[in-house]
């Protein structure tokens, strides 16, 4: 009985995590490669969107060419 | 001895090689001579240093120990390198660098000049002379065949990564300045010399090109 409880504990917990992931990637993934969009849809440096990843050029400047405090 | 005078021969160049200053450090400033004068070897090289330049020791080369010149004060104002004539080269086939130790004057953004005067010996004994002294600002005489003096660009010291400056004074030609830069900033102007990074520039919505500055400017550029 306590190993069953144990085991659904576990399967909640995994549960749990991998959407919270799943959901920081998205957001995270979504910013990168045109210099971070920083909620206005616009480029804007790496330092001000820490946690960006890095993308090939995509045919606009990439955000760590953007000076910090510049929003486009 | 014959000894003529050989305005703009050949193009011969003597000029900095050794890259930007920086402002206020002490650092090694490299002229390089490309050429000797009309196919005849360069045997003495003399450098005038500009005002402002302070902390000036030369390096010996392959024309021996230096020789210097002070001032009344005692403030070194050129400095030359003179090989025996026994060493001269039958031909202008070599190149040679001069070694200079100096302090570059606090003026980031600005280029100093360092008129240079080139003595040549040919191999049937002809001496010759290039004076390397035409500035930007003098104007263009006898065709335009004066040859420029050395240059020294000034740039603010720097840290990789981001800088953060205010120019000073006008800058006419930026990429004169910055041709080591990843990009330039100014508000959304950006300026950068390499191809992709300029075709990125002229891609991105929002970001004009920069050409030049102007005094005071404030500007952003990462190394």
């Amino acid at each position: 009985m306590r190993a069953v409880s144990r085991l659904f504990m576990g399967a909640l917990l995994l549960a749990l995590g991998a959407g919270g992931a799943c959901s920081s990637d998205s957001g995270k993934l979504g910013n990168a490669g045109t210099g971070g969009t920083g909620g206005g849809g616009g480029l804007v440096g790496c330092l001000d969107t820490p946690g960006t990843l890095d993308r090939p050029p995509n045919g606009r400047l990439p955000c760590e060419l953007i000076p910090p405090g510049l929003r486009l | 001895m014959a000894f003529v005078v050989l305005p703009g021969v050949a193009r011969a160049h003597v000029s900095v090689v050794s890259g930007p200053g920086f402002a206020n450090t002490t650092q090694e400033i490299v002229f390089g001579v490309g050429h000797g004068c009309a196919g005849a070897d360069t045997t003495r090289v003399r450098v005038e240093i500009p005002a402002g330049v302070l902390s000036v020791r030369p390096l010996r080369s392959d024309f021996g120990k230096p020789a210097i010149e002070k001032d009344a004060a005692g403030t070194i104002t050129a400095v030359s390198w003179q090989k025996p004539d026994a060493d001269a080269l039958d031909a202008d086939l070599a190149y040679y660098k001069l070694v200079v130790r100096l302090k570059v004057p606090d003026q980031p953004f600005k280029t100093i000049f360092f008129v240079a005067n080139q003595t040549c010996r040919a191999a049937d004994g002809t001496m010759s002379t290039v004076d390397w002294k035409m500035l930007p600002t003098d104007p263009v005489v006898d065709g335009g065949t004066d040859e420029p003096a050395p240059a020294l660009v000034i740039l603010p010291t720097r840290k990789p990564g981001w800088n953060k400056y205010v120019v000073p004074q006008a800058v006419p030609d930026i990429a004169a300045l910055f041709a080591d830069a990843q990009i330039v900033w100014k508000g959304t102007a950006a300026y950068s010399a390499n191809p992709t990074t300029a075709e990125l520039i002229g891609a991105t919505p929002g970001v004009t090109a920069l050409s030049a500055l102007a005094a005071n400017d404030e500007i952003w550029v990462k190394y």
